[in-house]
């Protein structure tokens, strides 16, 4: 005879059970997840003291442990067989690991989101749903599969140039941010991604100048270039910059920051962009601005305007009277220029 | 002069106990104060001769423990399920003979041995999947095809996404 029965505690009894695991280690959820799925009676208590999709969500956006990852996984593979299905709340991944997490992927349906470290497996899920992904450190070999991804993010990953035919087949990139990388090569996937709305580049480990002469040739879409650069390659010459900001017609937001070198040319060819809203020149020890009144800024868009140079007061009056959208400047100013910014409204100033 | 107070389990065995032990029970010290001087056995019908043995066994350990914590505490006691030794010793009982002693102490309201009962079963479930669970403790997973839909349908904002 089966003797087994449901309720062999009274339900204020077992809740005083489950508070203890709620309020017990740093894993506990895991535990109560656990309970949760013991019984439909378990269910309804131990879901009364827990939010699961609270939990599984911070569980995979935060975490930086592999360890539970086995566990957690089964606990979800089991709620899926029971058809509560807590897998569904997970939209991305957060993970430090060499664990294989092609299995969870598999499961989470509305995962859309990677963000590895140290990952240097590779995954054997559909990926096609994922649409944005961060990589530090390692080796992916799973990039080609990443078909549909439109953000990408790459930091110190080693033997870039082994990835650029796998990086060429990502045509759908919009967002993409490189972070301490060579770039040999990289022009190659540059000129697939005609969609490109928005790159970053942090800490170069190389020059880029064939890169971003791809990106002026092939990126029209181009909105939002953010060049940040690295004390170990300084010697570049930046008119680098210039293909972009002739070409790239929707570019409205051009940051450089820490780059030397930064030309005369380069600057004045930003202001005169017909496209650019926001413009920052900053940490550039070299940068300067000269001769600003031999050209015409009338159709310049700017509204905010970041310079870390000084300007001579005749470019600034010029500046000032032909760029009628500016709304916030910032630059190396002398007190003799505090007065006209005064005189064309700018309060504000530093 | 010790007052002597007999207890009667369901089972009509005598208990015959310190008063101050029966005490660490709130609602045996409810009832004496209610019966007053009166020698009238005080009658325990929810719990059987081996469970109420047990209990008098651990009330008669912890005699000199301070009273009860107050609700302020118990929030904070409910982070450690640390055991002291005597007491996981007392508890290493068969799993019937545990549910029955929480039960019993449930119903005595005696709030430490129930921590220690309730505490017990934390640890059994830590670290264990659905099925170890419910293996044992011999529960039936009564998760119903109509229940699973009941489910789906509460989470249906997740199919929805």
């Amino acid at each position: 005879m089966d003797n087994r029965q449901n309720n062999i505690l009274p339900p204020e009894i077992l809740m005083d059970i489950f508070r203890y695991i709620v309020h017990n280690d740093r894993n506990c959820f895991l535990d109560i997840f656990s309970a949760s799925l013991v019984c439909k009676s378990w269910y309804w208590w131990a879901r009364s003291l827990f939010d699961a999709t609270e939990v599984i969500t911070h569980f995979f956006n935060h975490t930086n442990e592999s360890r539970n990852y086995t566990r957690i996984y089964k606990l979800l593979d089991e709620s899926h067989r029971l058809g509560i299905r807590d897998a569904d709340v997970i939209t991305g991944i957060h993970i430090d690991t060499h664990t294989d997490i092609s299995n969870i992927i598999e499961l989470a349906r509305n995962m859309t989101s990677l963000n590895l470290r140290n990952i240097d497996l590779d995954i054997h899920a559909d990926l096609s749903k994922i649409t944005r992904v961060s990589i530090n450190r390692g080796y992916p070999k799973f990039i080609a599969k990443l078909e549909n991804v439109e953000e990408l993010y790459i930091k110190r990953v080693c033997g870039v140039a082994r990835m650029v035919p796998a990086l060429e087949q990502l045509t759908k990139i919009k967002c993409a941010t490189f972070h301490s990388l060579k770039f040999m090569q990289f022009e190659r996937c540059i000129t697939q991604w005609s969609e490109l709305r928005s790159l970053h580049i942090v800490r170069p480990r190389d020059g880029c100048r064939a890169m971003m002469a791809a990106v002026g040739t092939c990126c029209a879409a181009l909105e939002e270039l953010v060049y940040s650069g690295s004390k170990v390659w300084d010697d570049q010459d930046n008119t680098m910059f210039l293909p972009i900001v002739q070409k790239c017609a929707n570019l409205k937001k051009l940051t450089i920051t820490h780059a030397s070198n930064v030309t005369n040319m380069l600057v004045l060819a930003a202001l005169q962009s017909r496209s650019l809203e926001n413009l920052c020149i900053d940490a550039c020890p070299d940068a300067t601005i000269d001769g600003a009144l031999e050209v015409d800024l009338s159709k310049c868009r700017i509204h905010t305007l970041k310079l870390d140079m000084d300007i001579d007061t005749i470019d600034l009056v010029h500046i000032l009277g032909q760029c009628v959208h500016i709304c916030h400047i910032e630059f190396c100013h002398t007190a003799g220029q505090s007065e006209i910014l005064t005189e064309f409204g700018f309060g504000d100033f530093r | 002069m010790t007052t002597k107070v007999t207890l009667t389990s369901s089972d009509n065995e005598n208990f015959s106990v310190n008063k101050e032990i029966t005490k660490r029970s709130i609602l045996i010290k409810n009832m004496l104060e209610d019966v007053g001087k009166s020698d009238t056995p005080i009658p325990l019908p929810n719990v059987n001769s081996k469970v109420l043995r047990k209990v008098i066994e651990w009330c008669e350990y912890h005699c000199m423990d301070p009273l009860a914590p107050t609700n302020e505490n118990t929030e904070n006691q409910k982070q450690n399920t640390d055991i002291e030794d005597w007491d996981q010793k007392f508890i290493e009982v068969d799993q019937e003979t545990l549910f029955k002693i929480i039960l019993a102490t449930n119903y005595l309201n005696i709030k430490p041995l129930l921590d220690i009962g309730c505490k017990t079963i934390t640890n059994m479930i830590k670290g264990k999947s659905p099925e170890e669970i419910y293996k044992t403790f011999n529960i039936v997973n009564n998760f119903t095809p109509k229940e699973e839909a009941q489910i789906r349908k509460e989470n249906k904002w997740a199919e929805d996404q």
